[in-house]
């Protein structure tokens, strides 16, 4: 058998976006983490677990994005998500704004951290406000990182490498397979589910993957008990689809790596006439 | 510099003298699909990183062009793309393959600028990018359409200094007219709605489920064949609220069926509309600008 025959006709990833303080302070400001700003704490006491409780009964082994600050706060967090043979990546920052400093550094950082708290290095990384510089992916791989999940510019995973030959995996996400941004937009739950059961279904029908972006806040997450009534009927749906596989998100870039030969340049962006 | 007022110089609705020219061939809807790139220039433009959460317009060149010419094929029917020349630039191959399959293309912006510039910038970037999208195509584009719907005293002027036979980027009108220009020169405006007959307003503030966005279409195209006359969507094949994806064009290729299965409409480029127009001036509204 190949490779390739290997992986299956729809993988499918559970990425689960964890913001129990990090953002949550960022905003706060001198107001502290009370009132409006303990969504994210929501996640930690209430949404998380709700998930880990959702994720056992279905079978399915997720991915969760943290920065290693909530998860040194959380450590029975921490361990319910190692007990579970959950994956933990890093959710991090290298540019606070547009045009801002590149901030590098932060990821072989962020990377020892977390693998100073978990016991195991990191193998992905995801931008915790979506800003991904030129240099980002190049140094993700420089730092030992083996794939990003940030982009949303292609149906499937794809192989960058560099002429020095590392390689990096791209897990690219999709903003209607997403909850945060129909919450945020205050869709009800049932348009929400809407979207996301369109999008999978055109994506299992293209040959494309599925990578469903999940958060555990209170606010405009998916923690909440009809949150995850949904998410439950929508998961136990995939799962009847005949070839559609969940994967750790780490999994599935080996899987993907090891299955294509292809490389591709990281990406580029030349200088505009302006 | 004081605000500038385009004169309604000819409106057959408003003097109820006459009627407009009927549609050529005596159809009874001519329809436009249109297209807009809108690659990684759209975020350049904005000083942005077009990588990570902002990487949509990548999708365009990798995807999104490409199942959008499929379609097309499937349906044997013409669109009109209107391409930034940084796009152009960053995927020429892509941008070629557009016309080898017999499609129109326009221009649309260099950086996609939805700002204002001073004049002379405005115009230095009008011309780099029809002389990229001119070298690279070895032909000239006869339209445009601004980014974001910006237009200037200067715009019209500096694409009629062009060549430039067509616009289409204003609002103000449910069926194509001409524009004059002063001192004898006029071109055709051929004007789009982007609340109604556009993704982005859907798929980015509204984020509406697909389905109901292809219902909405439907409906639209619905309304307009029962009273006959012009029809134009517009598209853009990006990710996230453009429609490159599988879900969009899905939703797409449904409408545009649906829009098929209708007697007397027919698919135009947009340069058959201006001829059109343009063959029979006095009969079309006219904005004198």
């Amino acid at each position: 058998m190949s490779q390739q025959a290997q992986l299956a006709t729809c993988p499918a990833v559970i990425g689960v976006n964890i913001d129990v303080e990090i953002l949550d302070h960022a905003n706060a400001g001198k107001a502290g983490l009370f009132g409006r700003y303990s969504y994210g704490r929501y996640g930690v006491r209430e949404g998380a677990w709700r998930m880990l409780e959702l994720f056992a009964e279905l079978g399915i082994q997720a991915t969760f994005f943290a920065a290693p600050e909530d998860i040194a706060r959380h450590p029975e967090l921490l361990k319910a998500l190692v007990d579970g043979g959950h994956e933990i990546a890093v959710r991090g920052t290298v540019c606070a704004q547009h045009g801002g400093d590149e901030m590098l550094d932060t990821l072989a950082r962020d990377r020892e951290a977390m693998r100073a708290l978990v016991g195991t290095a990191p193998a992905g990384w995801r931008a915790m406000n979506g800003l991904v510089t030129q240099g980002t992916l190049p140094a993700l791989a420089r730092a030992g990182y083996g794939y990003d999940s940030t982009f949303q510019d292609d149906d499937v995973p794809y192989v960058m490498a560099d002429k020095a030959g590392s390689t990096l995996v791209e897990l690219p996400v999709f903003d209607y397979l997403t909850d945060a941004l129909f919450f945020a937009q205050r869709h009800t739950h049932l348009r929400a589910a809407k979207a996301w059961r369109e999008e999978a279904d055109a994506q299992y029908r293209a040959g494309g993957y599925v990578n469903f972006t999940l958060h555990t806040r209170g606010d405009t997450g998916s923690g909440r008990l009809p949150q995850r009534r949904l998410v439950e009927a929508f998961l136990r749906e995939l799962q009847g689809r005949p070839g559609l596989k969940f994967y750790r998100a780490m999994d599935l870039a080996d899987a993907w790596r090891n299955a294509h030969a292809g490389r591709e340049p990281y990406p580029f962006a030349p200088t505009p006439q302006i | 510099m004081s605000m500038t007022y385009p004169t309604i110089s000819r409106n057959y609705r408003a003097a109820a003298a006459g009627q407009p020219a009927p549609l050529p061939d005596g159809l009874r809807c001519l329809v436009a699909y249109t297209i807009d790139f809108d690659g990684m220039g759209n975020e350049v433009g904005k000083g942005w990183a077009p990588f990570g959460a902002h990487s949509a317009g990548r999708y365009s060149s990798r995807r999104g062009v490409d199942r959008h010419l499929d379609m097309l094929q499937r349906l044997g029917i013409p669109a009109t793309f209107f391409v930034p020349g940084y796009d152009a630039e960053c995927s020429p191959e892509v941008v070629k393959r557009i016309a080898a399959h017999g499609n129109e293309i326009g221009a649309h912006g260099y950086v996609h600028e939805g700002t204002l510039l001073a004049p002379d910038e405005e115009t230095r970037r009008l011309k780099l990018t029809h002389n990229i999208l001119s070298d690279l195509l070895g032909q000239a584009p006869r339209g445009w359409r601004s980014p974001s719907g910006q237009k200037t005293r200067v715009t019209l002027p500096a694409l009629h200094d062009l060549g430039y036979l067509y616009d289409s980027s204003d609002k103000d009108a449910d069926s194509p007219y001409m524009l004059d220009l002063g001192e004898g020169r006029s071109m055709v405006e051929i004007p789009n709605n982007t609340y109604s007959l556009d993704d982005f307003p859907f798929f980015h503030f509204s984020m509406t489920p697909v389905s109901e966005v292809q219902d909405q279409w439907q409906a639209e195209f619905d309304a307009r064949y029962a009273e006959g006359g012009f029809f134009m969507l517009t598209v853009h094949p990006r990710a996230g609220w453009g429609s490159g994806t599988p879900s969009r064009v899905a939703a797409v290729e449904n409408v545009l069926r649906h829009i098929q299965k209708h007697r007397d409409v027919r698919f135009a480029s947009l340069s058959e509309i201006q001829a059109w127009v343009a063959s029979n001036a006095a009969s079309h509204d006219e904005v004198r600008v």
